[in-house]
């Protein structure tokens, strides 16, 4: 009973999509994934830092009240345009502070780490032009390190953890996870029960 | 008041409409390349990660294009 408590992991099914710690997240695969290969954590940064994010929103949201209302340079734009002109250009601007906003939600969303019964996975969405997918076989694994640094990482217990590999890619970073030190027990777990596996087998 | 004053006046009004119309329309054209290039990418990670969601992403990112388009095309006819 006492470990079937503590066994949070292997537990639960999580069907929220928006999850920031996932254990077998129900409707998520991905591109190279085999035939027995499940997920068992899907990882995202911490909701807490998309704070910035909605700060920046929240201020381009509000940017039109201010320039209006501070009137800057003693020239106020609004009241050189038409009511009509004034719509199209506070639509536009909308148009825009929406666009940014749905960029900085896909920028967050799509920044996932994977941890399989066979492999850990880094998808990184660094821009709107870069993108990245970094592969490591937990037989690769050499060294796991949870960090928990700062104040709102002890107060909100995210951190980063820090994956040595053998892979092409020699160190994994999962940046601003919920719950690092659970993940790399967890990525450990999976690791002894990869080497006790036959070379090729997927249990 | 001078008629020139006046004449001006009304002169400034067209030039800041027309500077404001030209740099909507230049806006929305950048902006329009971006809302493709990010639908673009929402179909690459939703083809590498599908999840729930994907589709939703993917209905909302069209729609981002559409309205771009719409009102860059309403400015170009109404504004």
């Amino acid at each position: 009973m006492k470990n079937a408590a503590k066994d949070t992991v292997h537990s639960i099914h999580s069907k929220n999509p928006l999850a920031m710690f996932a254990q077998a997240p129900v409707g998520v695969s991905f591109e190279t994934q085999q035939k027995k290969e499940d997920i068992i954590l899907l990882l995202r940064a911490h909701v807490i830092t998309l704070i910035p994010a909605i700060l920046e929103i929240v201020f381009l949201a509000i940017l039109p009240a201010l320039v209006s209302s501070l009137n800057f340079l003693g020239i106020n734009i609004f009241e050189s345009l038409f009511p009509s002109q004034v719509f199209w250009v506070l639509l536009a601007w909308y148009i825009f502070v929406f666009g940014f906003a749905f960029y900085k939600f896909i920028f967050w969303y799509f920044n996932v780490y994977l941890v399989t019964n066979e492999r850990i996975v880094d998808f990184d969405f660094k821009g709107i032009l870069h993108k990245e997918t970094a592969y490591a076989n937990l037989t690769q694994i050499q060294d796991v390190t949870p960090k928990i640094i700062g104040f709102f990482h002890t107060l909100f217990h995210f951190g980063d953890v820090f994956i040595q590999t053998a892979a092409s890619k020699p160190e994994f970073e999962f940046h601003a996870v919920e719950n690092p030190d659970l993940v790399a027990k967890e990525i450990l777990e999976q690791v002894r029960l990869e080497e006790t596996e036959a070379p090729g087998e997927i249990k | 008041m001078p008629i020139e004053t006046a004449g001006f006046g009304f002169l400034n009004l067209l030039t800041v409409g027309l500077g404001v119309k030209m740099f909507l329309i230049l806006f929305l054209i950048f902006y329009i390349i971006f809302a493709f290039v990010l639908y673009r990418q929402v179909l690459t990670m939703c083809m590498k990660l599908p999840t729930l969601l994907s589709p939703h992403l993917k209905f909302v990112s069209v729609i981002n294009i559409g309205i771009a388009v719409a009102v860059l095309f309403l400015i170009l006819g109404l504004f």
